[in-house]
């Protein structure tokens, strides 16, 4: 015998959803003040996670450059004194039906590495990392896997902004 | 709602349940929390004098950490330290006394004077930490 409040409760799993986003920068010297705009070169992406079924490092790439496009304090250049290199170092699948019978089981998680290094001598100047989990959720989180890589690059380049606005010393990032 | 029509929505999400836990998951056997895993290659990859900061980070990917230090015993120069860390479980057992996982955690500082290697330090648990 299934009560009415059962069946509520089995109504509201449903509707919950979680999605986390965990990002960890160090910086190791101010962002470098030569102009309005921070100049950078972005190199392309390198997938470490091994998934065949999609490009993810082209993807990654892409994401990165249009962020970075579309923020007012960036300019993507070849020629610029500070390279950006990227890797996809985590991503998994999931599936918003595992998610949807049990919050936990079946997450989607996508997670960028972002190094910045002076384009001169190659010395470490930022590294950041950008995690995304959609972990619960009802069936509308479908399709959490196609924009979670999305999320971990606007996670990424919004610690870039605050870093390039902010040349503050790396304790206080 | 009906009890029938509850009755109904019970069985479908069961039978959801069921179909989903036959399905193999996708995830890796191990969890891992870095690039930086195979300490077998360090020696051949990381070549003093020769390896340049791209080929480290092609071969171990971007660093977890990164900084730099002065050794009095390098004459006091400074040094480019990046650090690699990879704490994973490598296995899951249910015994008589509850879960068992292995796991295995590494460390390893690449030391760099100017664009090149000069040394490393690293350290492994591999194969002597269990826990309960």
């Amino acid at each position: 015998m299934i009560s009415q409040r059962r069946a509520l409760l089995l109504g509201a799993l449903a509707l919950i959803q979680g999605c986390a986003t965990q990002s960890e920068m160090q910086a190791a010297a101010p962002a470098p003040s030569e102009g309005k705009l921070l100049a950078i070169r972005v190199e392309p992406c390198t997938d470490r996670t091994g998934t065949k079924s999609r490009d993810l490092a082209a993807e990654a790439t892409r994401l990165i450059v249009e962020r970075l496009q579309k923020n007012p304090k960036f300019e993507v250049r070849d020629d610029a004194a500070v390279t950006l290199n990227c890797e996809v170092t985590h991503y998994v699948e999931g599936s918003a039906i595992k998610r949807w019978l049990m919050p936990g089981w079946g997450s989607t998680v996508g997670q960028i590495s972002v190094m910045v290094s002076s384009a001169k001598d190659h010395s470490v100047i930022a590294i950041i990392q950008g995690n995304v989990t959609v972990s619960a959720g009802g069936l509308y989180t479908i399709g959490a896997e196609n924009y979670i890589l999305g999320s971990a690059a606007d996670d990424v380049v919004s610690k870039l902004s605050v870093w390039a606005a902010n040349p503050a010393p790396a304790e206080k990032q | 709602m009906t009890k029938r029509m509850l009755d109904r929505l019970i069985t479908t999400l069961l039978f959801a349940f069921l179909l989903v836990a036959a399905v193999p998951p996708a995830m890796a056997q191990t969890t891992t929390s870095g690039a930086f895993r195979n300490l077998s290659a360090i020696e051949t990859t990381l070549l003093r004098g020769v390896t340049s900061k791209a080929e480290v980070r092609k071969q171990l990917g971007i660093p977890n950490g990164s900084g730099a230090a002065r050794f009095a015993t390098l004459g006091g120069d400074e040094r480019e330290i990046w650090y690699y860390e990879d704490v994973e479980i490598t296995g899951a057992h249910s015994g008589e006394q509850g879960m068992k996982m292995d796991m295995r955690q590494q460390i390893l500082l690449v030391l760099f004077k100017g664009d090149v290697v000069d040394g490393y330090l690293w350290t492994s648990n591999s194969g002597a930490l269990e826990s309960k």
